[in-house]
């Protein structure tokens, strides 16, 4: 046997970096690995606690927080600082993720889209494709032009479009159904991408104040340059019987801008917000006040309202701070707990620094009793007595709407996929000597209900394919003549 | 009729429910047992099923799973009524709608996987009974919650979500136990629904509870941005069921792959599962704008 050496010229594979890195994006499996590498560190950051911004603005502040969660977290407070699980949410590799998964959705909708982009990503496979094994053979003695036209009908007449292609040894049929599932698909994948993009944006243009807290009788500037003030007009709360358990608090406000009123004796609750000019203002929550009148030495009244009292002091008195004029006044409240020694009943201790002072060492500090004025750094002070305040958020997110159509058009599509799955089958028609051998490829599409379908697309093309009294072997109807 | 007297028909229910589905289990395992005690002996496939007075162990098992999901939906529903506002807004009621959602669920779909009842009974029994360590009490709403509309459909959405992930749960853990079996022995086992019925089930469940989670996390969302003015504040919760729907966003893409997974899919569905367990309990001691348990 003679043999003949072929030499083969060495294939020159170029890589093309762009179209590796597209595929890649848009793959199944890269978007599996990151959809569940993005669900760990959110779960980890619901279950760890997780320090505050403010918290984390202040060094020594954050220093001491870690070391509570030593008293839970043990020796793993550490590495988990180190990771950065204790502020999640903001941490560097947290937020490439997510970016990573809106570009990665963005090149899915992309190749959906755009046709040549998809035909890159969607380049046929080379070699055997085990997904398109056939799954039947069928003879018909029609020839494949005549057979071809009448296995369209059938499968139009099943739901499905056709597209039928002739090469030099067969017949193609390719039919779809569903095609718009891929584009609900490419549509909730926008959704998301769009909803990402909507939240950063709105965190960059929009602001949100989380303790706006105004007290009954005062008045307090929203301030970002929206020339809006709020007057707490009276706060009301109601608990369910037993005591313990809130059952409504209302607050009535007066929204003034530039100290005009805009809306009069609103009646702000929770569920129930005032929007003005796409400001809203949220009942949040209430606490206790101390009604103050603060007037300078000259009979101006600097302050007039009350003074919330947000905080608590190293021994759990209530306390609040305020400014009026040029200073700083720190109001403490008696103990609520057990009676106070230091602060009797019936009076609040007032505190009065220069505002803006680096020096923490008050200009002078007295004991202001209920309804009795008293001097002290050229300031008479009255103290009106308990009073509540109205905690409030306010908020402006220009691109929150963009949010809720991102979160609809990914809900959208997620059910028009699920409710409609894409089908594609071949059916392949070959020439032979006594007519045709049809053969039906397997199909593609969602595995579920796979078999029922394939069962409908053979009983289609079978039904297609059976000798019809009615039409003539080309498949045109046979028209009975009269006579 | 008095809010007293529709309480404790709710509580009647519950037990009744409880009862009717214990027996559900006991027909339902019996079944499998005989099945394969039948099988096993050699005797022809016409006796292979444990048979009552004609009807099937396992038929009669599901006829106690329908009347238990009957008796469940009254109980709920006495409970709305004696409350006066949507039966789900403590731990205990939730608990109970959880195990209403995963029977639901599972009958709504059963028709592929009868065999599967044992163990998605077992699983709404232990719901149940966790219900009973909890106050039971009916607690009134805070003025939050008042918002009667959105607390039906956002918790309404996620008793559906919750019981599809359990159905998934109950498919995927099958799953597992079916393809160990066939590693070792070569063949799957004839007492469980064969993989790729178990692997359609655990699909149709997702589908249905992917996007209801989706409309969780939106209501939510919605919810908040109405009550606070902020739509999103990582609340302990909200992250936790966002991780969840992520982690079942990346079943989903298990499923278009070539090569199919059906190992890495199944324990994304454990995955999942756990995620909404820890959703649930997280209650306990997350804190945040969720902290209502009744406990």
């Amino acid at each position: 046997m003679k043999r003949t050496a072929r030499r083969i010229a060495p294939r020159v594979r170029t890589v093309d970096p762009l179209g590796v890195a597209w595929r890649l994006l848009a793959s199944s499996r890269i978007a599996t690995l990151l959809l569940t590498l993005t669900a760990l560190p959110v779960l980890a950051g619901a279950v760890l606690p997780q320090a505050t911004q403010s918290i984390r603005a202040d060094r020594v502040a954050y220093a001491a927080w870690i070391e509570e969660r030593r008293g839970t977290l043990g020796q793993a407070v550490g590495p988990l600082d180190a990771l950065s699980l204790f502020a999640v949410y903001s941490a560097w590799w947290f937020r490439l993720l997510l970016c990573t998964v809106a570009l990665c959705c963005g090149v899915y909708v992309a190749s959906r889209l755009e046709p040549r982009i998809r035909r890159m990503h969607l380049a046929a496979p080379s070699g055997h494709d085990p997904s398109m094994r056939a799954i039947a053979r069928l003879p018909s003695p029609l020839r494949p032009e005549d057979v071809s036209s009448r296995i369209a009908d059938g499968l139009r007449v099943a739901g499905y479009t056709t597209h039928i292609t002739e090469t030099a040894d067969a017949v193609h049929i390719r039919a779809e159904r569903n095609r718009r599932q891929r584009l609900a698909s490419a549509a909730a994948h926008l959704g998301f991408v769009v909803l990402l993009a909507a939240a950063v944006v709105g965190h960059l243009i929009g602001w949100q104040e989380l303790t706006l807290a105004v007290a009954e009788g005062s008045t307090v500037e929203i301030g970002h340059d929206t020339g809006l003030a709020i007057r707490n007009g009276g706060f009301t709360h109601t608990r369910y019987p037993g005591g313990k358990v809130p059952k409504d608090y209302r607050t009535e406000i007066t929204l003034l801008k530039d100290g005009q009123p805009v809306r009069e004796r609103y009646e702000l609750r929770v569920n129930s917000p005032l929007a003005y000019e796409g400001v809203r203002i949220h009942q949040a929550f209430f606490g206790p006040a101390a009604g103050m009148r603060v007037a300078s030495a000259e009979g101006q009244i600097l302050l007039m309202g009350g003074i919330p009292l947000l905080y608590r002091d190293p021994e759990n008195r209530p306390t609040g701070r305020a400014r009026a004029g040029g200073y700083e006044l720190e109001v403490l409240a008696p103990r609520t707990d057990r009676p106070d020694q230091a602060v009797p009943a019936g009076t609040v201790r007032v505190r009065v620094y220069r505002a803006g002072a680096e020096s923490r060492v008050p200009l002078a500090e007295m004991d202001a009793p209920f309804g009795r004025p008293v001097s002290a750094a050229g300031l008479t002070l009255l103290y009106e007595g308990p009073r509540q305040y109205s905690g409030l958020h306010v908020t402006r997110n220009p691109a929150v709407g963009w949010v809720w159509g991102g979160a609809v058009l990914t809900l959208a599509g997620t059910l028009y996929v699920f409710a409609f799955p894409y089908r594609s089958a071949r059916v392949v028609i070959y020439p032979v000597t006594d007519g045709s051998q049809i053969t039906v490829r397997r199909l593609i599409g969602r595995p579920m209900g796979r078999e029922q379908e394939t069962a409908r697309v053979i009983t289609a093309v079978r039904t297609a394919i059976t000798p019809d009294p009615t039409r003539t072997p080309n498949g045109h109807f046979v028209v009975a003549r009269k006579g | 009729m008095s809010s007293e007297t529709l309480a404790r028909l709710s509580l009647y229910g519950y037990f009744a429910a409880g009862a009717t589905l214990a027996a559900g289990l006991l027909l339902a395992w019996a079944g499998l047992v005989g099945k394969e005690l039948a099988r096993t002996s050699s005797q022809t496939t016409r006796m292979s099923t444990l048979r009552i007075s004609g009807w099937s162990a396992i038929g009669v098992a599901s006829g106690l799973g329908w009347l238990g999901l009957l008796t469940l939906t009254a109980s709920i529903t006495a409970r709305g009524l004696a409350a006066g506002r949507p039966p789900y807004a403590n731990q205990y009621e939730f608990a109970i709608a959880f195990a209403w959602g995963i029977l639901a669920i599972y009958l709504l779909l059963r028709r592929t996987c009868t065999t599967l009842l044992p163990a998605v009974l077992t699983l709404v029994l232990g719901m149940l009974l966790y219900a009973g360590t909890l106050p039971s009490e009916i607690t009134p709403p805070v003025p939050a919650l008042q918002n009667r509309l959105i607390l039906a459909l956002h918790v309404g959405c996620a008793v559906i979500a919750y019981g599809a992930n359990g159905v998934a749960f109950v498919a995927a853990c099958l799953f597992l136990i079916q393809l160990a079996i066939r590693r070792r022995t070569g063949e799957t086992s004839r007492r469980l629904p064969n993989l790729s019925a178990l692997d359609d089930l655990g699909y149709q469940a997702v589908m249905l509870g992917f996007p209801t989670l989706g409309a969780v996390l939106l209501l939510g969302s919605w919810w908040s941005w109405v009550a606070w003015g902020s739509y999103w504040s990582w609340d302990p919760k909200q992250s936790a069921t966002l991780a969840t729907w992520l982690l079942y966003g990346a079943y989903l893409h298990t499923r278009t792959l070539r090569k199919r997974q059906g190992l890495l899919s199944a324990l994304l569905l454990i995955a999942g599962f756990g995620s909404t367990l820890l959703t649930y309990l997280g209650n306990l001691f997350f804190g945040g704008l969720h902290s209502y348990s009744g406990l």
